[in-house]
């Protein structure tokens, strides 16, 4: 399987809200944009689940708060080498590679908490749709 | 008001999260000890949350951001951040202790 196509800059992708603590006062919160830890189900997190559209953002989700909304040319010019690229398993679906793992090592968990602020900042929050 | 909030992130979970694990009664009362230590003035407008067994107490003001973070096996960190556009943010980690959350706290509001 061959390493997945790169979102254009001329897109816009979608991150689902699954906590209502990743948006606060209409604003994106860093913890929209952390990997989550192994954990007795799941293997540690190594990419951002990303929608293409708003509906498939949210649609595997149990419940959402709503939207953060990006632009991939603004994720795409930030400091970090981050890179959005196509979900092979899902046309509907992306991905954002180069985000820093979980990690509770002090230089780690400060790299990650800056490029997900950074995230933060460029990322606008929407409704979740019906 | 702020440490019953702290109090009951050890009984919620954000909101659809099944299966996070919620931070420890040592945890929570690690970041509700660190937090009375601090001036009450200085603390205004935290955001409270659990993350993976953590407590993260977090102040955002303009383009910078605290984040302070308490851990279920290891001592709490203060994270510090501001939003710089077109080049790199500055950010930095260090220990926390009450002092040195008050000092960045007054830097956010600088």
């Amino acid at each position: 399987m061959g390493v997945p196509v790169l979102i254009p800059d001329d897109r816009t992708i979608y991150r689902g809200l699954r906590n209502d603590n990743w948006s606060k006062n209409g604003a994106i919160t860093y913890k929209a944009f952390m990997l989550r830890p192994a954990d007795a189900q799941f293997p540690i997190e190594e990419e951002l689940s990303l929608g293409m559209t708003p509906q498939t953002a949210v649609d595997e989700l149990r419940t959402n708060a709503g939207i953060a909304s990006l632009s991939v040319q603004a994720v795409h010019g930030l400091p970090h080498a981050l890179a959005v690229r196509a979900d092979l398993t899902n046309p509907l679906k992306a991905q954002m590679h180069g985000l820093p793992l979980f990690s509770t090592d002090p230089n780690r968990r400060a790299l990650a908490i800056a490029v997900a602020s950074d995230l933060a900042f460029i990322a606008l929050f929407m409704a979740a749709p019906i | 008001m702020l440490l019953e909030a702290i109090g009951e992130t050890a009984e919620r979970n954000g909101h659809g999260d099944a299966g996070e694990p919620l931070p420890s009664h040592a945890t929570v009362n690690a970041a509700m000890n660190l937090i009375a230590e601090v001036p009450f003035r200085l603390l205004a407008d935290a955001d409270i949350s659990p993350f993976y067994g953590e407590i993260h107490l977090s102040w955002n003001v303009d383009n910078k951001q605290i984040v302070l973070m308490f851990f279920p096996n290891q001592r709490p960190l203060i994270h510090h951040y501001e939003r710089a556009v077109g080049v790199a943010s500055v950010h930095g980690i260090e220990p926390a202790s009450a002092d040195r959350l008050a000092y960045w706290l007054g830097w956010l509001r600088d």
